[in-house]
């Protein structure tokens, strides 16, 4: 489904990602791990083609994912959710939902729509109240659970989440683990960052490692967590955990 | 390294720089003009934009507009009455007021307020992954943020400068008939057999390119903020530094062509 | 939409539309105005600069902008090719020997062409016909004649008009790229130069009626001395006939003069025009007694003749000049345009 060919990227002097090839199929959850600055965030961007890398190509069932023109129609099948909520800063909840609603889904029926946004507003435990709010003054954990309800509402192919869990607190942790497992189940593609034990055990069907701008290790969670390489079964005990 | 070296490391920076702005400028220009038939240009955005840079401005272009022609006046009447040609304070109107200040000073004021606003705003909306956001969406920030602020500057900036015109007349009538009770309507005409159409287009023609590249500096600055929030302030003085140097430049380029035409 | 952006763009929406439209109107009233929308006639003429020109550039009659300037350029004889038009309504004017007269303000900078109108005759042109310039030797003529032609007043409008010029000195006349200080300056000179002469004719004279039959030897010295004012006079004179034709030209198109400039060169009257009045009257006067001086030097010294022929032309000049001002040099051909003077073309008697 999306396939990395030789990515390396470079921030000033600094190479954050080496040459990396890898292949993500459909229907399967794909966790990035590694340590502070190990490029995963970086890598998921380049996957979702929210940057282009210094070199190499992603592609999209085929399709350089950074060629001009085909924007809307490979961010209409690749909902991406960042680590921190992030919604447009001048815009309402409401206008924010509305934004990627009209833009990706023009010839939607609107009833249909707005019955959507509410259940998964819903669904994520986003109160009503805060639809005609600015994002500066609700909570940065509803902020990410808006950011979710977006992704959702959008029903993407590919789901790129950036550290599911993080700023969540309990109540929405349990229902975005509930939605992602759900999304997993109806036959969706993940491919999640973190370090969350719990999303690496009960989600993912293989773990990405990432070290020093290269993967070092790509396979099941159970061989993962098994391993007996000396540096990833330190990474394992040291990083890994809710 | 010799002062040679640095001075070379430094052109190369700034070629570098104009290259970088120069493509950024033709992206603009390009998305631009495929926007009818993509539609992708945000009213909501547009209209904002006009509103808080064109209207929002409107008292203190007026406020300035009117003073600058009643002193325009007042000066002109202290010196040409002394030699008997007070009748060449239209001519001062004309090409004082219409011809260049009134371009100008609008301009100026909306670099103050609205190209340090909108460097700052998309200087911290790249800062807090709001671009990002946007391109995951695949809304290209060309298109959302940069065309309809750049198109809506342009408009507000061509809107005021046809005010600051209208009231700096009014200004100028007013303290007129300090010295010399004279109806509006002569004034009207004594001003308008000074006034060509030229002078009168070439004041909103600037006001265009004003507009435009006010507005093309600030958003590209804004841009260029990479993950920093001590990064807004020095792209936003940056922007404010560049876009007068542009205004006086472009001033100057269509003040020669204009007199080279005719 | 919610209520607060309808609002919003409603109030851009109005703000923008009064601007464009007050905009769309005044350009609109403008060009109006400055004639865009009323049917021109294209002429030709040559000027020898374009100081001050531009392509709209006005073409005045009697102060009144007829037409305007289309565009101009350079041709291989260094002449400028000038592509002027007039509005419809004014096509009338367009008679065959007028001439365009080129003056430039001396403050804006800005030049306007005067239209001066042939009244002798009423053969309009044809549209892109060549009309005459005052740059040109041709047009020169023409303008003299046509201005010659323009009136009938007497003498004492002349001094009338002097109020007028004076107030429209910024309009420059000159053709030797001069200023109107310029001009200033020879009207005080000549003054000036006639004052001299007179007083120096005087004293001839006086010499002459109390020393004529003493001593041939102070005939001779006389005549010596008379030759050589005869010669100054010629070049006052030129000059003199040289500013009144300017004068002349000046002062015929303009109705409306602004007061200030004549208060601030001339607010009496006393520094130029009475001086100027005053050395004319006297010259007239004194020319009575040349003559007849010139006759008693004939009765006493026939040979000398010959010597006076010169001084005799020079004196006609001046008579002619000053009967043309006396009796209106706007008609019945009082000024002809004088010959350039040649300083140190003096007569001599040995």
């Amino acid at each position: 489904m999306l396939t990395l060919k030789n990515i390396s990227f470079r921030h000033k002097e600094q190479t954050v990602l080496d040459s990396i090839n890898y292949h993500f199929e459909p229907n399967k959850t794909y966790t990035i791990t590694g340590g502070l600055s190990s490029g995963k965030s970086t890598l998921l961007k380049i996957t979702g083609g929210l940057i282009p890398p210094t070199e190499g190509i992603v592609c999209f069932r085929e399709r350089d994912i950074q060629t001009k023109g085909l924007e809307r129609e490979i961010h209409r099948k690749i909902g991406y959710v960042f680590q921190e909520g992030v919604l447009i800063s001048n815009l309402s909840v409401e206008e924010n939902i509305g934004l990627p609603v009209k833009y990706l889904l023009p010839n939607s029926n609107r009833d249909e729509q707005r019955i959507r946004v509410k259940e998964m507003l819903s669904r994520f435990r986003v109160d009503s109240s805060y639809l005609d709010k600015r994002p500066c003054s609700i909570p940065a954990s509803i902020r990410k659970t808006v950011n979710f309800a977006i992704a959702f509402i959008l029903q993407p192919e590919v789901l790129m989440v950036d550290d599911p869990l993080f700023n969540l607190n309990k109540p929405e942790r349990e229902a975005v683990i509930r939605e992602l497992t759900n999304f997993k189940r109806s036959g969706g593609t993940m491919i999640l960052t973190g370090n969350s034990e719990r999303i690496i055990k009960d989600l993912t069907d293989e773990v990405i490692y990432l070290n020093e701008g290269k993967i070092q290790y790509s396979d099941k969670p159970e061989l993962f967590f098994t391993s007996t390489d000396s540096e990833l079964s330190q990474f394992v005990t040291e990083e890994i955990g809710d | 390294m010799n002062y040679i070296d640095r001075i070379g490391e430094r052109l190369i920076v700034f070629i570098e720089n104009i290259k970088s702005f120069g493509r950024f400028m033709a992206t603009v220009v390009r998305r631009f003009l495929s926007l009818y038939s993509e539609k992708k240009i945000n009213a909501d955005v547009l209209v904002r934009q006009v509103y808080f840079t064109g209207f929002e401005a409107f008292w203190l272009v007026s406020i300035i507009a009117f003073g600058i022609g009643a002193l325009i006046i007042l000066q002109g009447n202290i010196i040409l009455s002394t030699f008997g040609q007070t009748k060449l304070m239209y001519v001062l109107l004309v090409t004082v007021v219409i011809r260049e200040l009134s371009s100008i000073l609008t301009a100026l004021i909306v670099i103050a307020r609205s190209g340090t606003s909108i460097c700052t705003e998309l200087g911290n909306m790249k800062v807090s992954h709001e671009i990002d956001l946007l391109q995951s969406y695949g809304i290209s920030p060309i298109n959302y943020l940069v065309i309809s602020r750049v198109f809506g500057v342009v408009v507000a900036l061509f809107t005021l400068t046809i005010y600051f015109n209208i009231i700096s007349i009014l200004g100028g009538w007013f303290f007129t008939s300090f010295f010399y009770p004279i109806p509006f309507k002569d004034f009207m005409m004594h001003l308008i057999g000074e006034l060509s159409v030229g002078d009168l287009l070439i004041s909103v023609i600037k006001s265009v390119f004003f507009g435009f590249f006010i507005a093309l500096i600030s958003c590209y600055q804004g841009l260029q903020v990479v993950v920093a929030r001590t990064e807004v302030p020095q792209r936003t003085i940056r922007a404010v530094v560049q876009s007068i140097l542009a205004v006086i430049v472009i001033d100057i380029l269509i003040t020669y062509i204009y007199y080279l035409v005719l | 939409m919610d209520q607060k952006t309808k609002r919003t763009y409603r109030v851009t929406g109005f703000f923008v539309l009064v601007a464009s439209i007050s905009l769309l109107l005044l350009v609109i009233f403008i060009a109006f105005k400055q004639n865009a929308f009323t049917k021109k006639i294209t002429y030709y003429t040559t000027l020898d600069n374009v100081v001050g020109i531009t392509t709209s550039s006005p073409i005045i009659f009697k102060g009144y902008e007829i037409g305007r300037i289309k565009n101009y350029k350079l041709n291989k004889n260094n002449e400028i090719e000038v592509e002027f038009i007039v509005f419809q309504e004014f096509a009338h004017l367009m008679i065959e020997d007028s001439v365009l007269d080129k003056n430039v303000h001396p403050i804006t900078g800005r030049g306007t062409l005067e239209f001066v109108m042939n009244r002798s005759s009423d053969k309009l042109i044809a549209e892109k016909s060549f009309v005459l310039s005052s740059d040109s030797n041709q047009g020169r003529k023409a303008l003299q004649a046509n201005q010659e032609h323009g009136s009938s007043e007497p003498i004492s409008s002349l001094i009338n008009k002097l109020e007028r010029f004076v107030s429209n000195l910024g309009r420059d006349d000159n053709y030797d790229e001069g200023s109107f200080f310029r001009m200033i300056y020879n009207m005080a000179e000549v003054a000036e130069g006639l004052d001299k002469g007179i007083e120096n004719l005087n004293r001839i004279l006086i010499s002459l009626q109390t020393e004529e039959t003493k001593d041939d030897g102070v005939l001779f010295r006389t005549l010596n001395n008379f030759a050589d004012l005869a010669e100054e006079m010629k070049i006052t004179n030129s000059l003199l006939a040289n500013n009144l034709v300017k004068l002349n030209s000046l002062l015929e198109n303009y109705e409306h003069p602004e007061g200030l400039l004549s208060k601030m060169l001339d607010p009496t009257g006393m520094d130029i025009i009475q001086p100027l009045s005053e050395s004319l009257l006297l010259l007239q006067k004194s020319l009575r007694e040349i003559s007849e001086l010139m006759e008693f030097a004939n009765d006493h010294a026939p040979e000398l003749l010959l010597l006076m022929s010169e001084s005799k032309k020079t004196l006609n000049e001046i008579q002619k000049t000053v009967e043309g001002i006396n009796s209106n040099p706007l008609i019945r051909g009082g000024i002809t345009k004088p010959d350039t003077p040649v300083p140190g073309s003096k007569i001599r008697v040995e």
